[in-house]
């Protein structure tokens, strides 16, 4: 079991840039056993500033991909039958409370609402896990921390997050980075050159305005980057634009023909 | 078919409002000597065409016939789809000429040789010019191309070019640098008067000055010939803007630099010009393509002295408006009135005063949105219902918080745009609202507001937030029309296109919604039919209950919450007795959702009048009982008939 949370344990520094105090912010929280609670558009940096507090903190992470039919049983574990015994398997967060590790769990929203019965002990001061089906309540160690995120932009309001819920957490808001900072990331995780990271910060930024003029989301920073790739691949910038962006934000005739006008002001 | 018989055809395809007999008469016997496949491919359209305007229709029986005799059957359709376009964006007038030349109007350009119609470009480029102003941006027909800084007013059609694409690039360019004279401030001109002076206009023109900055509006007049001013200003701020799209639009500035030399072709021949005129036509042809003239027979000195102005890179307006004076001067030893030159087709002229009248417009409308939702913030919570402030009471609104009690915006210091003037004004956006001494979190509407506010003025002045503590103090601020309960419009009318299936087209404009209050009526009509249809009223809710969902644990499954201990004792059985053993050996809880909402689209137009419509009203409340029982969301809109201007969607 030990060695499966060696697996999360992140060696290496993952490349980070602080928009602000939010480490700060996030290690004063984990120093008083406070969970986190990340909002932000996607691709906007959310996963890998986890990372870096993970490598920071020198704990391992796991992240759990929350989805809709995430139930207790996936978080907390379940019996599996092996060789006609009953053996308990513990789940994520119960393998992150055992050993004291940070559990990351992505888009918590999506998640079922029976979920909630087994973060509000954990995340409020008791730092209790209830495993009901081995009659087991685990307290979390110190060196716990848990860490939920959502997207606000795209919530309905049926996904909404509780304000029970949310009130157990400090909040950090994450936001695209400033364009000087998103050219630096670009170009660093892409490898294309300041003017061209440059570019595709303006069109990044370009795509944002148009969130109120019918695109449910702009260029994340992600997207940047994989555009960024694909023109290290020599490929042609605006087709390379046109795979990474374009076809990804939308399917909307004349969005896209506006998105490619974009493209092509800027390469 | 001879005329009678077109006419009877007539009336069978406009049953709704059909004319009098003799007001299609001498339509139909213009059509009479056409072969009958023509009549009836005529014929046809009507149905299209009535609806929107008898008067059109009118017109295009007497010019359809001719129009065949260009037109392939197949493009009457198209055709008669373009007419409507037209009519319903230029009027009758429009539409008529438009059919009257089949040819040069229609023909041409379906085969791509007409240029390209800003109608045509409009969806493409609204988006695109959002993302570069990060606002909304209108464009709209203009006799010349300018912006007033909210809308662009461009070409109707673009014909210069023979490919359709290079028309369509040229309208790219246009609306971008139009864009980059919002993005460069040029509309944001506020020349000191320190700086005139320094220019020694004042001594040179005899301008008697008083006001302590000049703006842009104002500027040109400063001129002994203020259109030569101008045109001196536009072409050195264009240039300015050409620096500035050329570095951040390189794609643009690059694709359409075959454009701007090609676009030199259609200026005025230098050998027509004279004096004043020829230079500045020389500037803009350098302007357009970065190339200096080599020969043109004008006054080479003056010239290079001009470039020489225009040398270096530069970064506001004001400072365009010092190399347009030097350029002026220069300009002068020429002698001679200047016969204006037309301006290079994308850059157009400045229209500073309506720039301004729009800024003003804008920010009378940001200013009231602002204290609207301050106050909307201001105003003191869990106040009970109904009870009034008692300085209402005595006719002087006071506000809840006092100035004493302090209300600040704290506003960064930095603000992270794209700016090529260097602001020295402390215009970051705004963190948060600080009220008696707590700090509020900023919604973000009014955080937005408030930048838009730094953007135009620099900061946000008291007055804005004293008009918001009072208006807090009186009562909760409207953020729409008041409602009435007489049923009038609660909000303004949105109107919106809609497509009509008989032409494949969009009907401009054509759906109007008006939300109004229905005020409740009794009535027994519900209740009576409840209990005249109870029975099969049962037997619906009974059939609709078998569909509703529950949460049902599913046995032997692969993986699921817990174990299947009948599956797992099998399990055990067929391995001691040497059989293949199941791996379903799992519970599963599954929670179906129903994610389902109904919408019953119901005609109660004239033509279901009577039992139909008594019918579908019987049905409707059946359903709505029905669906209660499964709690699916539902509803119902009911159009009540044909007739435009009295069709009416009923929630």
């Amino acid at each position: 079991m030990e060695q499966r949370l060696e697996e999360h344990l992140i060696i290496e520094e993952p490349f980070y840039l602080q928009q602000g105090d939010e480490l700060a912010i996030a290690l004063a929280a984990y120093e008083h056993a406070i969970p986190l609670l990340l909002k932000g558009p996607t691709g906007c940096g959310k996963t890998r500033f986890m990372q870096h507090l993970a490598w920071k903190l020198k704990r391992p992470l796991v992240t759990v991909s929350c989805h809709d039919d995430l139930s207790t049983s996936d978080l907390v574990g379940r019996y599996l039958i092996k060789g006609g015994e009953a053996v308990w398997i513990d789940g994520p967060l119960t393998l992150a409370v055992r050993h004291g590790a940070i559990c990351y769990l992505d888009e918590i929203v999506e998640a079922r609402k029976d979920t909630t019965v087994v973060i509000h002990p954990l995340a409020d001061d008791r730092r209790e896990l209830p495993i009901e089906k081995r009659g087991e309540l685990l307290t979390a160690p110190p060196e716990f921390m848990l860490t939920i995120s959502y997207n606000p932009g795209y919530q309905s309001v049926l996904k909404d997050l509780k304000q029970s819920t949310r009130q157990r957490f400090i909040a950090l808001e994450f936001a695209y980075p400033p364009p000087g900072l998103e050219t630096e990331i670009v170009q660093h995780e892409s490898g294309v050159d300041g003017q061209t990271a440059g570019a595709l910060v303006r069109l990044g930024a370009m795509t944002r305005n148009l969130k109120d003029a019918g695109l449910p989301e702009g260029a994340s920073t992600r997207l940047l980057i994989h555009a960024g790739k694909l023109m290290q691949s020599d490929m042609d910038a605006r087709r390379a634009c046109r795979a990474a962006i374009t076809e990804t934000l939308t399917d909307e005739p004349e969005l896209l023909a506006a998105i490619s006008e974009m493209v092509s002001s800027l390469f | 078919m001879n005329s009678i018989e077109l006419e009877k055809r007539f009336f069978e395809l406009v049953p709704s409002h059909p004319p009098n007999a003799w007001e299609i008469e001498e339509y139909m016997e213009q059509l009479g000597p056409l072969p009958d496949p023509q009549q009836k491919i005529i014929l046809d359209q009507v149905p299209v065409i009535w609806p929107v305007s008898h008067a059109l229709c009118y017109s295009y029986l007497s010019c359809a016939g001719s129009a065949l005799a260009c037109l392939h059957p197949n493009q009457l359709s198209q055709w008669v789809a373009a007419t409507l376009d037209i009519y319903e964006r230029d009027g009758l007038h429009e539409a008529q000429m438009f059919m009257a030349n089949v040819e040069s109007n229609f023909l041409c350009r379906i085969r791509g040789e007409a240029g390209i119609l800003l109608s045509d470009v409009a969806p493409r480029l609204t988006p695109y010019a959002h993302s570069i102003a990060e606002r909304k941006i209108a464009f709209a027909t203009g006799h010349h191309m300018y912006t007033d800084t909210e809308t662009i007013f461009l070409p109707h059609e673009i014909t210069l070019f023979q490919e359709e694409e290079d028309n369509f690039l040229l309208y790219k360019l246009m609306v971008t640098f139009q864009l980059g004279l919002l993005r460069c401030n040029t509309y944001d001109f506020s020349l000191p008067l320190d700086q005139l002076r320094h220019n020694g206009i004042e001594k040179t023109y005899g301008k008697k000055l008083h006001l302590e900055t000049i703006l842009l509006e104002d500027f040109f007049s400063l001129f002994p010939e203020p259109r030569l001013g101008e045109d001196l200003f536009t072409l050195v701020e264009g240039m300015r803007v050409n620096a500035y799209l050329a570095a951040n639009f390189p794609g643009i500035w690059r694709d359409t630099a075959r454009l701007r030399t090609a676009l030199a072709k259609f200026r005025p021949s230098l050998n027509r010009l004279t004096g004043k005129a020829r230079i500045i036509e020389v500037l803009y042809r350098y302007a357009m393509t970065g190339k200096p003239i080599s020969d043109g027979g004008f006054k080479r000195s003056i010239f290079d002295l001009a470039l020489a102005a225009l040398a270096d890179s530069w970064s506001t307006p004001e400072e365009s408006a010092t190399r347009a004076m030097a350029i002026y001067a220069l300009l002068e030893e020429i002698g001679g009135l200047y016969d204006p030159v037309e301006s290079l087709p994308y850059l157009g002229r400045l229209h500073p005063a309506e720039a301004m009248n729009v800024r003003l417009k804008r920010r009378e409308e940001t200013k009231e949105n602002f204290i609207k939702a301050l106050a909307a913030i201001l105003l003191p919570e869990n106040q009970p219902a109904g009870q009034e402030d008692s300085s209402d009471k005595a006719g002087i609104p006071a506000p809840k918080i006092s100035g004493d009690e302090g209300v600040a915006l704290m506003i960064s210091q930095q603000k992270d745009k794209e700016d090529v003037r260097n602001k020295t004004e402390p215009n970051g956006p705004i963190q948060f609202l600080t009220v008696g001494g707590l700090d509020i979190e900023i919604p973000e509407p009014l955080r937005m507001l408030g930048d838009q506010i730094l953007d135009d003025l620099g900061h946000i002045p008291n007055e804005y937030i004293a008009a918001a503590q009072g208006m807090a103090g009186r009562a909760a601020p409207t953020t729409q029309a008041a409602s009435t309960p007489t049923g009038e419009s609660l909000v303004a009318p949105l109107t919106y296109d809609e497509w009509d299936f008989r032409r494949a087209g969009f009907r401009k404009d054509w759906c109007i919604l008006r939300q109004r209050r229905i005020l409740p009526v009794k009535g027994t009509f519900v209740a009576n039919t409840l209990e005249k249809y109870r029975g099969l009223l049962m037997q619906l809710k009974k059939q609709f209950e078998m569909l509703r969902c529950q949460e049902r644990f599913v046995k032997g499954q692969r993986d699921g919450d817990d174990i299947d201990l009948d599956a797992v004792i099998e399990s055990i059985s067929d391995t001691r007795a040497g059989r293949a053993a199941s791996e379903r050996l799992f519970v599963k809880l599954l929670r179906d959702e129903r994610n389902i909402a109904v919408l019953f689209l119901v005609d109660m137009s004239s033509s279901t009048e009577g039992w139909v419509s008594q019918a579908l009203k019987e049905a409707l409340i059946l359903m709505g009982e029905a669906l209660e029982v499964l709690g699916d969301r539902y509803a119902r809109r009911n159009t009540p008939g044909w007739a435009r201007p009295s069709d009416m969607l009923r929630a």
